[in-house]
């Protein structure tokens, strides 16, 4: 059940990483509901293939989707499928969406800290600085965990058949 | 906070600072004050820090718990308020000045500069200790993620 974090924790880092490059503080939560919105969507998948039990099924739904990160979605269908839980929405899901959500919480107070920052309006600087490092440090973790669950997804890719 | 509990400590310690600059300052600037409020010389004022955390008997009680279970809470300082010091004024003699009692004795404020160039190098230090155990804190934890790398 690693491998559907990819897709959720993918969808959600390139609109941050989007966010960062346009520096649109305004835009940020259309962003971050996007984000979510992935995550759930991959959840879903998951829950499908569970029920369906066939990784064939999830395969077709994974190359319905745009892009890679559909493929990898794919592949946790399959993963689902042989575990034969079912439950899409596991314990590892709500986990991970809990944490994503808490990483959207620190981006968004962060944007607001930065934006009172800029206009003069904060009154304590310090919380301000805090703020933005708690932001960075939590998006530099979940940026290595995304890392870490894509170099095993693709050690999975590259077994020989 | 969390997972990065020792850089919001160091966060709080840094805003007990500032305002512990911002009281000696206000105290530099008055040091020869003579019309404060009430008519009065200036008074010294002091900052007040205390263990940040709640009071009461529930949480002294869950607090004792948690520290059972995980080690001893931590919260940070924060300022509980700016009080007053209670040191007598200073007598000057001027008779010159308009101020001046039957006597010739004028009322100044209780600052001594001395004391405050002091407390602002405390302060001062304290802030750079604390930015100190901020990066540290950061480096830390920068360097447990460059374990994943």
């Amino acid at each position: 059940m690693i491998v559907p974090a990819i897709g959720g924790l993918a969808g959600g880092l390139s609109e941050r990483v989007t966010n960062g490059v346009t520096g649109q503080t305004g835009s940020s939560p259309a962003a971050g509901a996007e984000g979510v919105g992935g995550l759930e969507s991959t959840a879903g998948l998951g829950g499908a293939s569970g029920v369906g039990g066939a990784g064939a099924s999830a395969g077709t739904a994974g190359l319905g989707g745009p892009g890679g990160a559909g493929g990898v979605e794919g592949t946790g269908g399959v993963e689902g499928g042989a575990g034969g839980s079912g439950g899409g929405s596991g314990s590892f899901g709500s986990e991970l969406s809990e944490a994503i959500s808490s990483l959207e919480g620190t981006q968004l107070s962060a944007d607001s800290a930065a934006q009172s920052l800029a206009a003069g309006t904060a009154k304590d600087p310090e919380s301000a600085v805090v703020t933005v490092e708690d932001a960075q440090m939590a998006m530099d973790m979940a940026a290595q965990l995304r890392t870490k669950a894509a170099e095993a997804a693709q050690s999975i890719f590259q077994t020989q058949v | 906070m969390g997972l990065f509990e020792a850089i919001g400590i160091a966060g709080s310690g840094l805003t007990a600072e500032r305002v512990r600059m911002d009281v000696t300052a206000e105290n530099l600037a008055n040091a020869d004050t003579t019309k404060a409020a009430g008519g009065l010389p200036y008074q010294r004022q002091e900052v007040e820090l205390k263990q940040a955390g709640e009071e009461g008997f529930s949480s002294a009680l869950s607090g004792a718990i948690k520290q059972a279970e995980s080690g001893p809470p931590a919260g940070g300082v924060e300022v509980t308020g700016v009080v007053s010091d209670a040191t007598p004024d200073q007598q000057v003699y001027d008779p010159g000045s308009p101020e001046a009692d039957a006597q010739g004795y004028v009322k100044m404020p209780n600052i001594s500069t001395v004391t405050e160039m002091t407390d602002l190098i405390s302060e001062s230090q304290s802030y750079q200790s604390d930015v100190t155990a901020m990066q540290t804190a950061k480096s830390m934890f920068t360097a447990t993620l460059g374990v994943l790398k």
